[in-house]
């Protein structure tokens, strides 16, 4: 089959290699029909996130068709369209039921690494290095997906790929990211990045009962969307101080809960964002928390800050006497996607919301490699690739 | 677990009877638990079936029962001399302990005991692992680190871990046999 491979720092390639099979009673194949790039994917290209091999497989947004299934699968069915949660959950350990499912004790193989690390491992993830266990993804047209009675949704007939694929992921971070929130009435609500992931955030915030939510980036394209969803915008750029200007726009009280949808790429050029960089570059950090700092200092007392951006080593300088003096409780971590995919079927089945608005390109796996360099560069105003895959 | 010399580093002391007790009390003692979400009798039930064991203790290559209370052990690594010996459960008590002791002139020398215990509130149960080794004539470190890669402690965690994700969900994680973008290259160093 065809599949993208990351070959290295800013180089992808589309690769011929062999078809997945069954390795595990709970597996099944998955003839992929669409599958996404992912912010996170971006983390992977810009060599951000240790242990890629050359060859890997990219891709953790993903749905299909079931062709194989193994022989301890009882729900799933040969024929059945199923979205794949980018997260690799066993359905059956303490954090799985807990629904707790990229907290799973047991689907990383390579779960002593990331014990050294962290001390403890989450679960593992579709294509998302070998500190996450080295699984194969979906940017590729077919995919082995394990216990797959837990890691799959199925698609009522007749809704289209496109309303439900990020259900996969985005969808159920932005939402995740707005209920860490607790949101309670007449709460602002200020989301850092207008990617995907806080576009999808900005919507849920509203979904769960927002009075307001403040967005900030410095794509144009990007906070018009924002300010479709009716969200008020800063394009931090024009911005003498964000800081001041969220103080000012929240009553000098601040937002009650802050948003950190850009996570460990933060762009910036303040000082400290350029220290990060230089600090990044020689390995003396491994992350830049440029959003992270703002969104704590501006945050609210007793607010939440609320991290769906992904970090994944040392951070510097972080305030954290101004989280400690204010007293905030922060929120993070990769998203229980399993939990949340019914409930935001039923949203979008209900037309609540409909996801494709994020969609900005759609392509053939073959545009891939040029689709990578775009959507990391933000050329020709990309939001979100689609891959369509046969 | 197990663990031996490499075939050259000391034939002369390789092959000796069972440890002293001063060799097993001045032993490397590793400990390490889990907690597994299944009852004590559960744990202790597939554990107790040594023959079972190389189903998720992958680097066991065989287990065979000689008598109710006696093992015959093979380790069979593709980096490492091919390992056997013999042990003998020395105590148990169903649901809540085992313990064993190699015996005879084996090339591993250890003793271990495994115990159940329910874990607070629930949790399913705490499987605690302690093992301690007497290889004569080898430092236990230098020589598992030189068969395996790895050293003893992550062996034991990598076990107990793989243990724990086959009671929960009958099988453990692997991504070996999947395609990568490193097939292409495997096919031509097969055909060159
Ligand atoms: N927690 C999870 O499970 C999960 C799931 C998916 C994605 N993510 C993460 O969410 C983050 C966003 O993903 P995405 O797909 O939207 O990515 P993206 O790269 O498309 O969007 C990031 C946005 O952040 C903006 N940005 C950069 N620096 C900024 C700054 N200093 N201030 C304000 N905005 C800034 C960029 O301009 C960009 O629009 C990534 O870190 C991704 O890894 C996490
Ligand atoms: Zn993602
Ligand atoms: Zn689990």
């Amino acid at each position: 089959m065809k599949a993208l491979c990351w070959q290295g720092k800013h180089s992808i390639s589309m690769k011929t290699v062999n078809d997945p099979r069954l390795l595990n009673p709970h597996d099944a194949v998955i003839k992929v029909t669409t599958a996404a790039i992912c912010g996170s994917d971006l983390h992977l290209y810009d060599g951000y996130i240790p242990t890629m091999k050359k060859g890997d497989i990219m891709g953790h947004e993903t749905m299909g068709e079931v062709v194989e299934i193994g022989p301890a699968v009882r729900k799933t069915k040969v024929g059945d369209r199923i979205v794949i949660p980018f997260d690799i959950a066993c359905g059956s350990c303490q954090h799985c039921h807990d629904e707790e499912y990229s907290l799973c004790d047991n689907t990383n193989p390579n779960a002593v690494m990331a014990d050294k690390l962290y001390g403890h491992s989450g679960s593992a993830l579709f294509g998302y290095s070998h500190l996450y266990g080295g699984y194969a993804g979906g940017q590729a047209e077919y995919i082995r997906v394990p216990f797959v009675d837990t890691n799959s949704l199925l698609v009522p007939s007749g809704v289209p790929d496109e309303k439900v694929l990020f259900l996969s992921d985005i969808f159920p971070t932005g939402y995740m990211a707005a209920e860490n929130c607790g949101i309670k009435r007449g709460d602002t609500v200020a989301v850092w990045g207008a990617g995907p992931v806080g576009q999808m955030a900005i919507r849920s915030a509203f979904l769960l009962g927002a009075e307001r939510v403040i967005a900030i980036d410095h794509y144009p394209g990007r906070l018009a969307m924002a300010e479709k969803s009716g969200a008020q915008v800063i394009n931090y750029e024009n911005s003498d101080s964000l800081l001041d200007e969220l103080s000012y726009l929240t009553g000098g009280r601040g937002p009650d809960a802050c948003i950190d949808a850009v996570g460990l790429e933060a762009h910036g050029d303040t000082f400290m964002a350029q220290v990060d960089r230089v600090k990044a570059a020689v390995g003396m950090a491994t992350d830049r928390p440029n959003v992270l700092r703002q969104a704590i200092q501006a945050c609210k007392k007793g607010g939440t800050v609320s991290i769906p951006g992904v970090y994944g080593g040392f951070l510097d300088k972080i305030p954290f006497g101004a989280a400690f003096g204010k007293g905030l409780t922060f929120k993070m971590g990769q998203t229980h996607t399993q939990r949340y995919m019914k409930p935001l079927l039923e949203r979008i089945l209900a037309e609540e919301i409909d996801p494709a608005f994020v969609i900005t390109h759609r392509i053939r796996l073959e545009e891939g490699p040029d689709a990578y360099k775009m959507f990391n560069e933000k050329k020709d105003e990309c939001i979100k690739v689609i891959i369509r895959m046969h | 677990m197990r663990t031996d010399l490499p075939e050259n580093s000391s034939p002369a002391t390789a092959r000796k009877s069972a440890p002293t007790r001063e060799q097993l009390r001045d032993a490397p003692q590793l400990r390490e638990s889990v907690t597994v979400r299944c009852t004590p009798l559960e744990a202790y039930a597939i554990w107790r079936d040594f023959k079972k064991l190389p189903n998720f203790m992958t680097d066991i290559s065989q287990v065979e029962m000689i008598s109710p209370t006696v093992s015959h052990w093979t380790v069979d690594l593709p980096r490492g001399p091919k390992v056997e010996w013999d042990a003998e459960i020395i105590h148990e008590r169903p649901g809540e302990m085992i313990s064993w002791q190699s015996i005879g002139d084996s090339q591993v020398t250890q003793a271990g005991s495994v115990r159940f215990r329910p874990a607070p509130g629930d949790r399913g149960t705490v499987v605690s692992l302690a093992l301690s080794y007497a290889i004569p004539g080898g430092k236990l470190v230098e020589v598992a680190t030189k068969l395996m890669g790895e050293d003893p402690k992550t062996m034991v965690i990598t076990n107990l871990r793989r243990f724990k994700a086959y009671m929960e969900t009958g099988e453990c994680p692997t991504v070996e046999g999947q395609p990568s973008g490193r097939d292409e290259n495997d096919r031509e160093s097969e055909t060159h």
